[in-house]
């Protein structure tokens, strides 16, 4: 096995404290949530899993013991809903068995099933055929994870709108959409930084640098 | 070439920046030795972006030692020596120059018309040269421009589809830096050349719109400030897609550089598109 402070990014000498913040920054960035629909969201399911394990070796190591732990989700990564017991499947998958579990059978799980194996082609050829009475607000969800999963991003976001005023109570669709929303307002995923976009005082500072270069004072 | 993949200076560490300079130093050294001296014009923030890339991936450690550049002799400067992923991005960089020259060729008023031309014929060389060496991209390039024409030519009014030819190159290229990642490379590629090719189109909005030439933000409904409105919420839907891509990315170097272009630097470019003119270039400094 690696390294497990290495995965963790911090040195063996860390504190408790300091390994739990960097288990929590690596937690919040690597979520199935930011993953979700994602085509490269089993990367990602990956990634979290070897986050899990550090964590819980580094556990492991500290209280003394080198004795079992209790499948994986023993330490903070139980609180994520991320344990041990996560299978081979992208967020994308997950998420699509909680809808149809909690709604009935879908009338697309074929298409789904596409999806998560990324034949996106033919899942789309699949939607396309689909004549226009029949498009329903899965319909238009699976063409936004389609539009998404090729990066014609304009799209999703119309067509995960379009699910959501269809079927407002749908957490999944939502959840799809308010992430793109965000996106667009604040040009940051939600993983992409953890809060570390440009603070308001080093914008300041910037902003009267640039303004001492335009007198031509340049510092 | 287009220049709007570069870090966020102010937030880079001045080692950072030293190491960013470096390398783009080295593109340059590179541009001069495979195709010549005009060649270093060409010199771009996104080929050293795509340099850094191959670098921050590679398994070899990048070598970075002072040297004297024959443009400013006086001082010597940490210069990156010749490696495979500044040879790479060079020829990447030459391609995407010729397609651009071409693309202008057919766009810009008669002055840009002139300068395309001349351009063309000054580098005519240049592009073979990368053309030779690189000839699948070559091909890839070719028919993504082939496409991209269609497409303004039918004045498609949806910028996914328009930026789809410009995204797909890039796509093409990044994943050649290291197969092993080439899934996240290629995402990531794409979404460099679809922001790529969106900032452009933000950048010439009211430029086409004086000249009557194609470009999807203005095809959108309402007035030109909505339209930047809404072609700089396009922008930033990439950027924040861009920046999730990129922590997937196993990275051995350069990796803060890398993520202040990708998530700061990108997005401060794409503000500074809806400036004008005057308070950018003051930014920019």
């Amino acid at each position: 096995m690696t390294d497990p402070y290495k995965v963790l990014g911090v040195p063996p000498s860390a504190t408790d404290d300091q390994i739990k913040e960097a288990y929590r920054q690596l937690a919040r960035k690597y979520h199935p949530d930011n993953y979700a629909n994602n085509p490269l969201a089993d990367l990602a399911t990956e990634k979290m899993k070897e986050i899990n394990e550090a964590y819980d070796e580094i556990q492991r190591r500290r209280k003394g013991g080198g004795g079992q732990s209790a499948g994986g989700s023993s330490g903070y990564g139980g609180s994520y809903g991320y344990g041990g017991g996560f299978g081979g499947f992208g967020g994308g998958y997950q998420g699509s068995a909680g809808s149809s579990s909690a709604q009935g059978p879908s009338q697309f799980e074929d298409v789904r099933r596409m999806i998560s194996n990324a034949r996106i082609l033919e899942a789309e050829e699949v939607l396309d055929g689909v004549p226009t009475a029949k498009r329903d607000a899965e319909w238009h969800f699976l063409k936004g994870t389609i539009a998404y999963q090729k990066g014609w991003l304009d799209a999703a976001l119309g067509y995960f709108g379009n699910a959501c005023r269809m079927a407002p109570g749908n957490q999944e669709y939502r959840a799809a959409y308010q992430r793109l929303v965000y996106q667009q307002q604040s040009g940051y995923g939600r993983a992409g930084m953890g809060g570390g976009s440009m603070c308001e005082t080093c914008a300041t500072v910037y902003c009267c640098s640039s303004l001492c270069n335009c007198c031509g004072s340049g510092c | 070439m287009f220049g709007y993949v570069k870090p966020c200076r102010p937030q880079l560490r001045v080692c950072e920046l030293q190491a960013y300079k470096a390398v783009y130093c080295g593109l340059c050294v590179q541009l001069g030795r495979a195709f010549g001296v005009t060649a270093r014009f060409t010199l771009s923030y996104d080929a050293t972006f795509l340099a850094l890339v191959g670098m921050a991936v590679s398994g070899e450690e990048p070598d970075i030692r002072p040297g004297r550049c024959p443009f400013n002799p006086l001082r010597k400067e940490p210069i990156c020596q010749p490696n495979p992923s500044l040879s790479f991005s060079a020829d990447a960089a030459a391609l995407l120059l010729y397609h651009k020259l071409r693309d202008d060729l057919s766009d810009k008023g008669f002055w840009g018309r002139m300068g395309a031309r001349t351009a063309l014929f000054v580098f005519r060389r240049v592009w073979r040269d990368a053309a030779g060496r690189q000839p699948e991209l070559a091909r890839i390039f070719e028919e993504q421009m082939e496409r991209q024409r269609g497409l303004e030519q039918a004045r498609t009014p949806d910028a996914d589809q328009a930026a789809d030819p410009t995204a797909r190159m890039l796509a093409a290229v990044l994943p050649l830096l290291d197969p092993d990642q080439s899934r996240v490379l290629e995402r990531l590629g794409y979404l460099v050349g679809r922001y790529i090719y969106l900032a452009d189109a933000l950048d010439d909005l009211e430029a086409d719109r004086d000249s009557g030439g194609y470009n999807p933000f203005l095809l959108r409904e309402g007035s030109l400030e909505e339209q930047k409105q809404a072609g700089l919420r396009s922008l930033y839907l990439t950027i924040g897609e861009a920046g999730t891509t990129f922590q997937l990315l196993e990275v051995r170097r350069f990796g803060p550089i890398l993520e202040n272009i990708l998530t700061l630097g990108i997005h401060e470019t794409a503000d500074s598109l809806l400036l004008p003119p005057k308070a950018r270039k003051a930014r920019e400094k």
